[in-house]
């Protein structure tokens, strides 16, 4: 935390709680969370699935939904994104926060060409009576070269069922280029494409990250992007942020046993070991989640504290932690 | 959308409207013949067999019918038993009463229908959406001689605003549109609001959103869009629907339509006459259907792509 002080965080989640009216007995799944993205950075935000990192993404620009409340404070541009009049939350989203999802092709509109999807972008960020049609044209077809799709004078008059599965995210984070915002959120945009597929969308999002000095959230449950990827992550786990920090420290010595859980349970090339190991159990639902730590039942360092109170921040230079007992130099996980 | 696609589906209009045809010629034999209607049960042997030759009815039903296709085929429909006159010429006169009736129906039900399902939609679990819902529940569970029935008792008989029966001036149009409109505006209501709530959770809604558009800008131009198309698609449903309507608002208010027209004849065996509204109806559906179609294909591109691939 100490280290980026230099720069004012772009965006800073403040003791974020959510929650879904009717659902879970009233409990929020997601409880307390804070964190800061710096401008032009890419924070890796990690955990297993059901953690809260979606519910964490949608709060930001506020698209929980109708059923959806949120507690605490999302600051951006000194303006609360929770709290803002409607038409100011609609100005951020686009132009300053921008979203990017999972499954592209079911978040682009089947009816409407891609051209026109882009260009509809395009036409909120610009003076609409000030431009001819064939300038947003010229423009969507220059973003669409950007984020890398072959061809794409046809591409605008396709389809996205036309298209593949990379290239629909392409588009689709072209469509959120088009407002030129400063954060994008990218809610695990490569989990439903193959590897090779999954690098080079990794690959034009740090590019696009440096060329456009763009912060990135980037959602994923994949260490190895986040190792790649990111300079600083977030791990979470049940509604609760469990640590934080440069990448390698975090994924190097994670002080989290939820981490080095997480880092042994996935498949390593540097170490050859007996047996993958997993973390047994599940993760709990929202209605479950103790006062204290998500994780203690599955916890290999687990104390008598652990469920009943909330582990307070421990902070080391760099990065945090919420654990009584942290994970000590040369530990397994087993 | 290709050219040999579309023959096809002509030609398979064609062959419905034939098979409809044929299954009410049959039928309409096989219960019965104009006979008694025409004669009265006084009636002599002799004038009895004279008047089934004359309307050929002494032949076998095979023969018959071969004689009806080839007839039609040159474009005579057959002579309306009970009127003397051309069958075409009896329907005909009674089709702009039917026409009428249906315009002002449909455009009702489309305004009313469509729109209060969108409000129902768009203000989902609010007391607005519970309160057009209540109608249109109501509306869409009473068949529409019940409507009819009820407000002939409230408009005419309790308060007597309103002619029951009859037409001529613009009152009496009232309670026939009404009836037609109360029932069918309540499905298309429903259908409208289901199809739009469908549409509304879809993940490319929050899409629209995310990239700025303010929530009635992402319904007008993503929303609306796509709930078109199972709108749509009920269009072909919809004609069926009014047809049946006619039908049964015109016996109860006594309308000189078509739709009176056509049960007078059924209960007559007045054959010819039959047949020929049959065949507008058979004829008025197709055309829907493929009308339909074409437009599903517009609104869809998913769906051209896949047609234009067989
Ligand atoms: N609209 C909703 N209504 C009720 N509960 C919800 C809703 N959306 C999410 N949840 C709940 O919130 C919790 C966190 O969900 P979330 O989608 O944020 O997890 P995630 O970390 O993104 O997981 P994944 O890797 O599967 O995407 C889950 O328990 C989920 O059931
Ligand atoms: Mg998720």
């Amino acid at each position: 935390m100490a280290a980026n002080q230099k720069d004012e965080p772009l965006l800073e989640i403040k003791n974020l709680s959510v929650g879904f009216n009717g659902a879970h007995k009233g409990k929020p799944v997601v409880c307390g969370v804070s964190m800061k993205v710096h401008p032009g950075e890419i924070l890796g935000l990690v955990g297993e699935s059901g953690s809260g990192k979606s519910v964490t993404c949608y709060s930001v620009v506020r698209l929980l939904g109708e059923r959806g409340w949120t507690e605490g404070e999302v600051i951006f541009d000194n303006k609360d994104t929770l709290s803002c009049l409607e038409s100011d939350i609609v100005a951020i989203r686009g132009r300053e926060i921008a979203m990017i999802f999972q499954d592209a092709q079911s978040f682009l509109n089947p009816v409407q060409t891609v051209g026109s999807q882009l260009t509809e972008a395009l036409m909120l960020k610009k003076d609409l009576e000030k431009r001819s049609s064939d300038i947003f044209r010229k423009e969507a077809v220059k973003l669409l070269t950007e984020v890398g799709i072959p061809d794409p004078e046809r591409r605008m008059g396709e389809y996205p069922h036309q298209l593949s599965g990379g290239q629909n995210q392409r588009v689709m984070i072209a469509i959120m280029l088009a407002g030129d915002p400063r954060l994008l959120i990218a809610d695990e945009p490569t989990t439903a494409l193959d590897v090779t597929i999954q690098a080079q969308i990794l690959r034009l999002l740090k590019k696009l990250c440096k060329e456009r000095n763009m912060a990135i959230i980037l959602v994923t449950h994949d260490l190895g992007v986040i190792a790649e990827t990111c300079e600083r992550t977030v791990v979470m786990y049940g509604g609760k942020v469990m640590e934080c920090g440069p990448v390698e420290d975090v994924l190097v010595n994670p002080k989290h046993p939820y981490t080095l859980g997480l880092l042994s349970s996935k498949p390593r090339i540097d170490k050859k070991v007996k047996k993958l190991n997993t973390i047994e159990g599940v993760v709990p639902s929202p209605e479950n989640f103790p006062e204290g730590c998500p994780f203690y039942d599955r916890c290999i360092n687990v104390t008598d504290k652990c469920k009943d109170i909330s582990p307070p921040i421990v902070i080391e230079g760099m990065r945090h932690y919420f654990c009584f007992n942290p994970v000590k130099e040369g530990m397994v996980w087993k | 959308m290709n050219s040999s696609y579309l023959i096809r589906k002509v030609l398979r209009a064609m062959l419905t409207v034939l098979m409809v045809t044929t299954f009410v010629f049959l039928i309409l034999r096989l219960s019965g013949d104009p006979t008694v209607s025409v004669l009265g049960l006084e009636a002599s042997p002799e004038a009895v067999e004279a008047f089934r030759a004359k309307w050929g009815l002494d032949q076998p039903v095979r023969v018959q019918y071969f004689d009806f296709i080839k007839n039609a085929l040159h474009g005579d429909l057959g002579v309306s038993i009970l009127e003397g006159k051309p069958a075409l010429e009896t329907v005909a006169a009674r089709l702009p009463d039917t026409l009428i009736l249906m315009i002002i129906t449909t455009v009702l039900t489309f305004v009313v229908g469509i729109s209060s399902g969108l409000l129902a939609s768009l203000y989902h679990n609010s007391n607005k959406d519970r309160i057009i819902m209540l109608f249109a529940v109501a509306g869409y569970s009473m068949p529409t001689f019940v409507v009819g029935v009820l407000l002939v008792m409230f408009f005419s008989v309790t308060l007597g605003w309103l002619p029951s029966s009859g037409s001529g001036t613009w009152a009496h149009f009232i309670l026939p549109v009404l009836t037609m409109t109360i029932v069918e505006a309540a499905i298309f209501a429903r259908f409208t609001r289901s199809a739009m709530l469908e549409v509304l959770y879809q993940p490319y809604m929050k899409t629209a959103l995310a990239k700025g558009l303010s929530w009635w800008q992402a319904v007008r131009r993503h929303a609306l869009p796509n709930a078109a198309i199972p709108v749509v698609t009920i269009m072909g449903f919809w004609v069926g629907l009014i047809i049946a309507g006619a039908v049964i608002t015109e016996s109860i208010f006594g309308w000189p339509g078509v739709g009176r027209l056509l049960v007078y004849s059924v209960k007559h065996r007045d054959y010819n006459v039959v047949q020929v509204i049959v065949i507008f109806i058979s004829c008025s559906m197709v055309i829907t259907n493929l009308t339909v179609d074409i437009l599903y294909g517009l609104l869809d591109p998913r769906v051209s792509v896949v047609k234009g691939d067989q």
